[in-house]
């Protein structure tokens, strides 16, 4: 590997994630992620319920997202000097949060309905949108929420004119450019971008179509996550493998993917070993496996009713 | 067959016709007035179409930022309560609207956090004393009504006020590194002396409303809310781009399709409106913009 990432890896390279849904007992559907070890954050969703009247947002009979971000722990020094920058990062986060997923959502099918969205952030180390939009994502594909697509999420930075997927914290505070992304593969539709630097026409471009490859990437990785809680996790490793394999065309590093794959595996295994969290979600979590392939059913069919309204458009 | 307000707005972006008889790369009429408060270093009233936003910046010297020793510092404010209908408590939730809009604007004046220099110092010397003293400004803006595309208003009210700012010409003639409170300076004012502040290279945003295949300049109002999908970039006059930010509501681009047509139209719409601002003389300050293309 080139090196100078600290950690090993590659500039297009992003970190091993680990993710498992139903770990709150109670909610419509939650999810837990890890990123590398170092970013730890769980999600849960609630509802949909009536929404409030008078609440915030667009018109009464629109679908309203209520996004909440708590950051208990995983406060910057910078944040706990400033004292109120904390509560002011939460805010702007929820905001991106509600922008990037809300277009992933069926909103006809939910009118006049409030969807609930607690994120806690327990340890962070690099960008905290992109996991949020993962995390939020998976955890909503484990509701019954109907969805188009999941909803996948990539941060790219450019350090000393490299570019650089999924940054570390470090890297992050020492970047020129940074976009963050969020992308739905299936729809190949951008539903939400920040970025922050300097480029011409072509290199934002060119900074565009790395991120967008990235979420390809990570769309692979999650697909997988979702197929192992369909199959109740009988052979977890060989089907994120086939999947991993499967979308070869935007990855870079075949072999090098193949690596990362053992290395998610790895902290799943340990996951495992934890009994009281296990036992914790455990009843939970195999209801959650049925209604999962369920909803991955209904994703496909998304993606089947999305390709011939693709036709019916091209005909004309 | 059209029937909601939203189908008859998509119909006629396909068709080339807006619902006040503009074509879809037009703008609404600008109008920039430097000077409009008296007593602030540097103010401007900028009206895009209905839109209004009165700015005014201030100027002192204060303590750089972390890591940035030599750089200016740019603060923004943003009082948006007074062009909202507000009862109740509800004031809260625009409050923070104007508080987000700043945050956003100050990010644009500040670059990315790696960088060592914010816009404004790629043509102006802001440092008195390294890592001591540099200039410092607030730009504190109102918006007096809102008709659609406000961050557009914003920046080139930020931008227009800023040009309008003299600092006064200062020597220093002696750096203490401690002091009683903190580290001083000694300076030498000449109370006649002025200098420009150069602007050429500040960034305005131009948002574009995405419809189909199809992008639309500078919605008022009425059209945003037709409109969930929309992207507002930060160019400068050069045509580079700053910053990237989704609309209020989110943003749907078909990537591989559109990504490349939407970024060329602002960049192209960014340096057209910037060259045709700064080649207007100050007395004139009434333009109407057509992109093309």
């Amino acid at each position: 590997m080139e090196g100078g990432r600290g950690d090993g890896r590659g500039p297009l390279e992003c970190r091993a994630t680990f993710l498992r849904t139903g770990v709150v007992g109670g909610a419509t559907g939650s999810a837990y992620l890890e990123v590398g070890r170092s970013t730890r954050m769980v999600v849960s969703v609630w509802g949909p319920r009536q929404r409030d009247r008078d609440g915030e947002g667009s018109s009464p009979h629109e679908m309203q997202l209520d996004c909440h971000v708590h950051l208990p722990f995983a406060r910057g020094e910078a944040e706990e000097a400033a004292g109120s920058r904390g509560t002011e990062r939460e805010r702007t986060l929820a905001r991106q949060l509600e922008q990037g997923i809300l277009p992933s959502i069926q909103q006809d099918r939910l009118k006049k309905c409030c969807v609930e969205v607690q994120c806690t952030i327990l340890e962070s180390n690099g960008s905290d949108f992109t996991p949020a939009i993962l995390c939020t994502s998976f955890a909503l594909a484990s509701s019954n929420i109907p969805l188009y697509d999941l909803m996948t999420s990539c941060t790219l930075v450019v350090v000393e004119g490299r570019i650089l997927l999924d940054p570390t914290a470090a890297e992050l505070a020492r970047s020129e450019d940074e976009v963050s992304l969020a992308y739905m593969p299936s729809r190949d539709q951008v539903t939400f971008v920040q970025a922050c630097g300097d480029w011409s026409e072509r290199s934002f471009k060119e900074c565009m179509d790395n991120c967008v490859d990235g979420c390809k990437k990570m769309r692979a990785v999650m697909r997988s996550f979702l197929v192992e809680l369909g199959e109740g996790g009988g052979r977890p490793a060989s089907h994120s493998l086939d999947y991993f394999q499967g979308g070869g065309e935007v990855c870079d590093q075949g072999p090098g993917a193949g690596e990362d794959d053992a290395g998610e595996k790895a902290p799943m295994s340990g996951g495992d070993d934890d009994e009281p969290r296990r036992e914790g979600g455990g009843g939970a979590a195999r209801f959650e496996e049925s209604r999962v392939s369920e909803k991955l059913g209904n994703l496909v069919v998304a993606d089947q009713d999305l390709d011939a309204e693709l036709d019916t458009l091209l005909d004309v | 067959m059209a029937t909601t307000g939203e189908d008859v707005w998509v119909a006629g972006v396909r068709g080339n016709v807006r619902q006040d008889g503009r074509e879809n790369s037009e703008y609404r009429r600008i109008t920039i007035q430097n000077g409009t408060i008296e007593h602030a270093q540097g103010s401007a009233l900028v009206q895009i179409g209905d839109t209004k936003v009165l700015a005014a910046a201030s100027l002192e010297i204060g303590e750089p930022r972390e890591g940035r020793p030599k750089s200016g510092v740019v603060r923004v404010t943003v009082d948006c309560t007074l062009c909202y209908p507000v009862d109740g408590t509800n004031w809260r939730s625009y409050d923070r609207y104007g508080k987000d809009l700043a945050s956003q604007v100050e990010d644009l004046y500040n670059g990315p956090r790696g960088s060592s220099k914010g816009v404004l110092d790629e043509e102006n010397d802001l440092c008195l004393a390294e890592g001591q003293s540099v200039w410092c400004f607030t730009i504190d803006c109102v918006v007096l009504s809102d008709d659609g595309s406000l961050l557009d208003c914003l920046s080139l009210a930020c931008r227009s006020c800023l040009c309008d700012v003299g600092i006064p010409k200062f020597e220093v003639l002696e750096t203490n590194e401690v002091g009683p409170s903190g580290p001083e300076i000694t300076i030498e004012e000449d109370p006649n002396q002025y200098w420009q502040l150069q602007c050429a290279r500040v960034p305005v945003y131009v948002s574009l409303g995405l419809v189909e295949t199809l992008w639309v300049y500078d919605l008022c109002k009425n059209e945003e809310n037709h409109c969930r999908s929309r992207l507002t970039f930060g160019v400068d006059a050069s045509g580079a781009i700053k910053q990237v930010v989704s609309g209020a509501s989110g943003t749907c681009v078909n990537y591989s399709r559109n990504v490349a047509n939407i970024i060329e139209a602002a960049c192209l719409a960014g340096r057209k409106l910037l060259s045709s601002i700064d080649s207007v003389d100050q007395g004139k300050d009434q333009h109407l913009f057509h992109i093309g293309k």
